[in-house]
């Protein structure tokens, strides 16, 4: 399956010419996981990415939903 | 450790030992219990009856990392409730090092009297008449009283707003390289300040004199765990750094829960222009700076500084409330108009947050439209000019509000929200209703709950005690003196150990994380007390009625938090 994906904070260097408009497609298994896609892009958990699928922050036992629009963040607190 | 007391009705200064009721008190802590026990809670905010304070945190002064916060309290003439409001910068630090628990402004100056209060290095404090600086905005203020004292000095000061005693008017506190720009934004503390007839505060930056860490040893070991633990975090130690608090645009607005067009919308459609990633772009393409050390003793490096496409400097630091309330509010996608509009509130003296959101309701209810840059351009420099429209605007949204007979006004006892929209953070919902400084999200941010997957935003459950367990919290970490970017480390455990450990090797005691907690309690109860003998009820801490009844897109919520569950927020 296809999924589009949009990077942000330091995980935009993980993407070699990272264009922060298109953002960078993905081509995975279709019962890819959470895990699945942050290896894919080789984000590794020292990062602590958070993965938002339509607004929603998905667990690390979640699937990706086939033609979704990810964004992959770094976690925040507030200010 | 003492307190300076101001009379300036008199002008009478003294100098006091802390009285014995307010040891082991600092910053948010001990302005609330003190507001508590000696300010008449009906009292006119800008009357003479009121008190104005500013406390450095427990730990302010020492060598501890980002604890150089200071802390301003009054009751506010914005929300009518008790308030503290704090401030980075060089102040805190400062008045820390000088032996200052608390600087205490009592009483009312005669209307034509302007004054500023200078401490020496000494500690030895004055009253000097400052009529000359009338009228005066701050960047132009802070530039005549370092070629006077010279620039070894920390200055808190207010600018045209807080002198037409607007209720949005800030306190302005200057940076590491003396900019006015930190603010003690929220609540209308500047309007107090105007009310008393003080323009400026100006303390000798050299002072040495903390009082004795009980166990220096452990002290620094303490604080060099702390300074790791804050470093490693990726929030802390790299999102911060690299993109600021804009850092926040991009999360927030992929969760749906960016306020915008006025809270209409739950994302705003220009958001990747005015994330922080954008920003951090812009000002290294126009050699300006990011990772910038705004505040004293911090080792994040939040800052920036903004400049134009020349190069030039416009602003610093431009923060994710300002470019939420300027931006995502107005529908304003353009970070050199927002820039601007930060520079113009730092320089006026006016909170941002208030300021932008009155743009906003203006807007919404017709005046202007959404987007309109030039407009809001103009909106704020009536405040400065003091027109009619301009003396609306910065009193507050909900001043604006009524003016245009506009009701959608997101605002709770007469402050505004920050960015985080309550129907897509049912948790801050909370926060928002309930605290007792009004709607203000750095009182108990429920935002890092979601973000690691703890609670779901969008449900009920388990929200009112994630505000409660927060708002516990930031009335500590407002005491302390610890900013709120680094405050996230205490959740974890080498954050927390350090912490606490820190505290007991200055103080010489063996407090353990509850004892905090208590203090925290303690803190908010005070705050409560007061605001109940000020008038205020459960009926209070209710959020405006669009939020339970406006859906926001895209998740299409409204709060759903009950009446009842609202009022359980305090049962501690």
């Amino acid at each position: 399956m296809r999924v589009q994906i949009k990077l942000f904070s330091v995980l935009r260097d993980y993407v070699s010419n990272y264009d922060p408009e298109k953002g960078v497609v993905a081509d995975l298994p279709d019962d890819a996981t959470v895990p699945d896609l942050l290896d894919h892009l080789g984000i590794p958990m020292s990062k602590a990415p958070v993965v938002i699928c339509e607004g929603r922050i998905l667990k690390s036992t979640d699937t990706i939903q086939p033609n979704s629009t990810l964004h992959i963040i770094q976690p925040v607190a507030g200010g | 450790m003492r307190f300076i007391r101001i009379n300036m009705s008199s002008q009478e200064i003294s100098v006091e030992p802390v009285p014995s009721e307010y040891l082991w008190l600092g910053g948010r802590g001990l302005i609330s219990l003190y507001i508590h026990d000696h300010v008449p809670p009906t009292c006119d905010p800008l009357g003479p009856e009121n008190t104005l304070l500013f406390a450095p945190g427990l730990l302010g002064g020492t060598q501890l990392a980002n604890t150089s916060r200071i802390a301003v309290g009054a009751k506010s003439p914005l929300t009518g409730t008790i308030k503290e409001s704090n401030a980075g910068g060089t102040f805190g630090d400062a008045a820390g090092r000088l032996g200052i628990t608390a600087i205490i402004i009592e009483g009312r100056s005669r209307k034509d009297q302007s004054w500023l209060l200078k401490v020496d290095v000494s500690g030895e404090a004055r009253l000097v008449p400052a009529n000359e600086y009338k009228g005066m905005r701050t960047y132009a203020l802070v530039k005549a009283l370092f070629k006077l004292y010279g620039s070894h000095n920390a200055i808190m000061c207010i600018g045209p707003a807080g002198e037409q005693m607007l209720h949005a008017a800030s306190i302005q506190s200057t940076d590491t390289k003396g900019r006015p720009c930190r603010a003690a934004g929220r609540g209308g503390l500047g309007a107090v300040m105007g009310s008393k007839g003080l323009k400026a505060i100006v303390l000798d930056s050299g002072g040495r004199a903390t009082d004795a860490i009980a166990d220096p040893e452990a002290f620094e070991k303490a604080a060099k765990d702390f300074t790791q633990a804050v470093r490693s975090n990726p929030f802390s130690g790299e999102v911060m750094p690299k993109f600021g608090t804009a850092g926040l645009v991009a999360p927030v607005n992929s969760m749906g829960g960016f306020p915008s067009y006025n809270a209409t919308k739950g994302v705003f459609k220009g958001w990747e222009k005015i994330s922080g990633e954008h920003m951090a772009e812009l000002i290294a393409k126009r050699g300006g700076k990011t990772g910038h050390q705004g505040c004293s003793k911090c080792v994040i490096q939040c800052s920036n500084e903004f400049v134009d496409a020349g190069g030039k400097y416009v602003t610093s630091s431009l923060e994710y409330e300002t470019i939420w309330s300027m931006g995502g509010m107005t529908g304003i996608d353009d970070l050199d108009t927002i820039a601007r509009l930060d520079f113009l509130c730092d320089d006026l003296g006016i909170d941002t947050m208030s300021t932008g959101v009155g743009v906003a309701v203006a807007m919404d209810a017709g005046y202007k439209s959404f987007g309109d840059g030039q407009a809001a351009v103009d909106m704020v420099e009536e405040i400065a000019k003091g027109t009619e429209l301009g003396r609306v605007l910065g009193n507050g949204p909900e001043a604006v509000g009524k003016y245009f007979n506009h009701s959608r006004v997101p605002v709770v006892k007469g402050q505004s929200i920050s960015g985080y929209d309550p129907r897509a953070m049912q948790g801050n919902a909370v926060t928002y209703a309930t605290s007792p400084m009004g709607a203000d999200h750095t009182a108990g941010n429920v935002v890092a709950e979601y973000v690691t997957g703890k609670l779901d935003p969008l449900k009920t459950e388990g929200q009112v005690a994630a505000s409660r367990h927060h708002q516990i919290i930031m009335a500590v970490v407002d005491s302390i003196g610890l900013c709120v970017l680094a405050s996230h480390v205490l959740s974890t455990q080498e954050g927390g150990q350090a912490f606490i450990k820190a505290i007991n090797a200055k103080l010489g005691t063996t407090l353990e994380m509850t004892s905090l907690t208590e203090l925290g309690i303690r803190i908010l109860k005070a705050e409560r007390a007061f605001n109940r003998k000020a008038g205020f009820t459960n009926k209070d801490d209710r959020l405006p009625r669009f939020f339970y009844e406006e859906p926001l897109p895209p998740h299409n919520t409204v709060v759903k938090i009950s009446d009842e569950d609202m009022d359980k927020t305090f049962e501690f």
